[in-house]
């Protein structure tokens, strides 16, 4: 038992050093025309040591005493998120980073496991699961409602919406009665086409979208540059120098395109391997998840962060591949920036942690 | 119905098998029509000029001949930084304190095109330009007879430049290069589709003006 533990813990930590690696392959090739090539590169390295750093830490720290950091942490992380609506720096239309000198720091990717983390323990604490159903699906909403609607404040859709489906899968995990979830598919749609239509540069992207070839040097522009990146690698790649579009024409090459910038190089068979990559990082938690029956917190907790990992990838890659509308999603590990590394550090953390056999 | 990990797991796999066939679609030859908007939209060609001939006399001397230049043309306004980075980089001349528009140092050194390599990237105004130049001999007779080219197409356009045109004359090249967004050359982009060819020599009787025989031995 210990060692199957040992063994998956290694899996998963050698798949995500792997995705760190294939992302400082992108930004490299991305980087190759700027002044300083390798700046963005050994920033990234970095930011990767450090990320494993905190997936190690995080994955030592017993889970129990986790459960007991939880609600601090979460506090903190929600506090933060509602300090950047005085103090956050707004980029691309998004008030959602704090900057110090040069570096910037997003606290909604971090707080992404802490958010998981007091879903968990509002779902599996003795008190709560003495509640009517009701009850619990309404504090769990109103607990989730608080952070969606910071996030919105900013306004930051796309991580909205992870933190909104990651809600609706954790109630059905948590074997919430599917009445309930299907209200709140309903009212969440609802709610959501108010927000898109408040928003006319989110009714601009879905334009985009849709016709993108109505205005292909405006709201077309950038889905058309991600769809000829891709075409370009083709099969197996284009040489690394010969990575034009990534390097001259997409958009965000090194952060919301990353899978496009990383496809002109690999080609479709080698980006495949990044999707495949991410499933099997998450399948494997999916699946330890079921074998934790017995301890309902941790099986929540694994197979949340897991969902949570394998959603935004796959989010990010269908919108690199012209399948989804385009929102400001990166791919964890492999996007650059730090606190993308740290979200997915933390949350695979911490899912080690709940996976220990060590503990009870 | 209970959700479980497993059935997640067969949930993303379905979706990952839809990314794939995305990605086939876009790899294969349905998206044969992007790559070629790709090269319409950022691929461009040029020419290589051929170097031209060398005409010679009977005895072997040179009478006309041609040499390639690189000339740095500014096409902007400098920065006062930007001017005193360049001053310092061309340190044998001297500048003037204020440089126009279309501003031209001709005939740099290598030396000089090997220092300016850095600068071209950061400095958008400054562009190395290379051009030929047709040489003759300083003999006023033997000028007149030698006639002159063309300084764009460099061909002969009166006297025996004219005259021994199609040996002189060689067969240009073309080379093809990608463009970024901005329009600049990506510089590792760039290859030779056609060598240019040069032009025969031509070996000249001056007293008769008559070709005695090509590429001097």
């Amino acid at each position: 038992m210990k060692n199957r533990c040992f063994y998956l813990k290694l899996a998963i930590f050698s798949l995500v050093v792997l995705l760190g690696v294939t992302g400082i392959l992108s930004i490299a090739v991305s980087r190759q025309s700027a002044a300083d090539p390798l700046a963005m590169v050994w920033k990234q390295i970095i930011r990767l040591t450090l990320g494993a750093a905190v997936m190690w830490g995080a994955s030592i720290i017993k889970f129990e005493s986790w459960k007991k950091l939880f609600p601090c942490c979460c506090a903190i992380f929600f506090g933060l998120l509602l300090t950047l609506i005085r103090f956050g720096v707004t980029v691309n239309g998004m008030r959602g980073w704090f900057r110090y000198g040069g570096t910037g720091f997003q606290p909604s990717e971090p707080g992404k496991a802490f958010f998981l983390a007091g879903l968990v323990l509002l779902l599996t604490s003795p008190k709560f699961s003495a509640m009517a159903e009701w009850k619990r699906f309404l504090v769990t909403g109103i607990y989730t409602s608080c952070w969606l609607g910071v996030l919105l404040l900013q306004p930051d859709m796309g991580t909205a919406a992870i933190y909104a489906v990651t809600f609706i899968v954790i109630l059905a995990l948590a074997k919430i009665k599917w009445r309930y979830i299907t209200a709140l598919l309903i009212a969440g749609t609802a709610a959501a086409v108010s927000v898109i239509l408040l928003h006319p540069y989110a009714i601009r992207r879905i334009e985009g979208f849709l016709y993108p070839e109505l205005d292909p040097l405006g709201k077309g522009w950038h889905l058309r540059q991600l769809l000829l990146a891709v075409s370009r690698g083709s099969w197996f790649g284009v040489k690394s120098t010969d990575a034009v579009w990534s390097r001259g024409y997409l958009p965000f090459a090194s952060h919301d395109s990353a899978f496009a910038a990383i496809t002109e190089t690999l080609g479709a068979v080698g980006a495949s391997l990044i999707p495949l990559g991410f499933l099997a990082v998450s399948g494997i938690m999916f699946l330890s998840g079921d074998r934790l029956e017995k301890y309902p917190d941790r099986r929540l907790f694994v197979t949340g962060a897991g969902f949570m990992m394998v959603f935004q990838s796959f989010l990010h890659i269908s919108i690199n591949l012209g399948l989804f509308p385009i929102t400001g999603i990166t791919l964890l590990f492999v996007s650059y920036g730090g606190s993308s590394i740290i979200s997915g550090a933390l949350l695979t953390g911490i899912a080690l942690s709940a996976l220990s056999s060590e503990q009870k | 119905m209970v959700l479980t990990g497993r059935k997640l797991f067969f949930f993303f796999l379905a979706w990952l098998a839809v990314i794939l066939l995305r990605m086939a679609w876009l790899a294969g030859d349905f998206s044969h029509w992007r790559r070629i908007e790709t090269q319409t939209i950022a691929g461009r060609t040029g020419k290589l000029p051929a170097l031209r001939g060398t005409v010679f006399d009977a005895a072997g001397n040179k009478l006309a001949w041609s040499e390639k230049y690189f000339d740095l043309v500014i096409s902007g306004t400098l920065y006062d930084e930007e001017l005193d980075q360049l001053k310092s980089l061309l340190s044998k001349r001297t500048l003037p304190d204020t440089l126009s528009a279309d501003f031209t140092i001709y005939k740099l050194d290598p030396d000089e095109v090997i220092a300016l390599d850095g600068a071209l990237k950061k400095i958008p105004a400054l562009q190395i330009k290379s051009r030929v130049e047709r040489i003759c001999i300083n003999r006023s007779d033997v000028k007149a007879k030698l006639g002159e080219t063309d300084p764009r197409s460099g061909r002969g356009i009166s006297g025996w430049e004219k005259e021994f045109d199609r040996q002189l004359a060689g067969t240009d090249g073309e080379f093809r290069v990608l463009l970024d967004r901005n329009g600049s050359w990506i510089d590792s982009t760039w290859e030779i589709k056609t060598m240019p060819v040069r032009g025969h020599d031509v070996v000249i009787d001056l007293e008769t003006g008559t070709q005695i025989k090509g590429d001097f031995q």
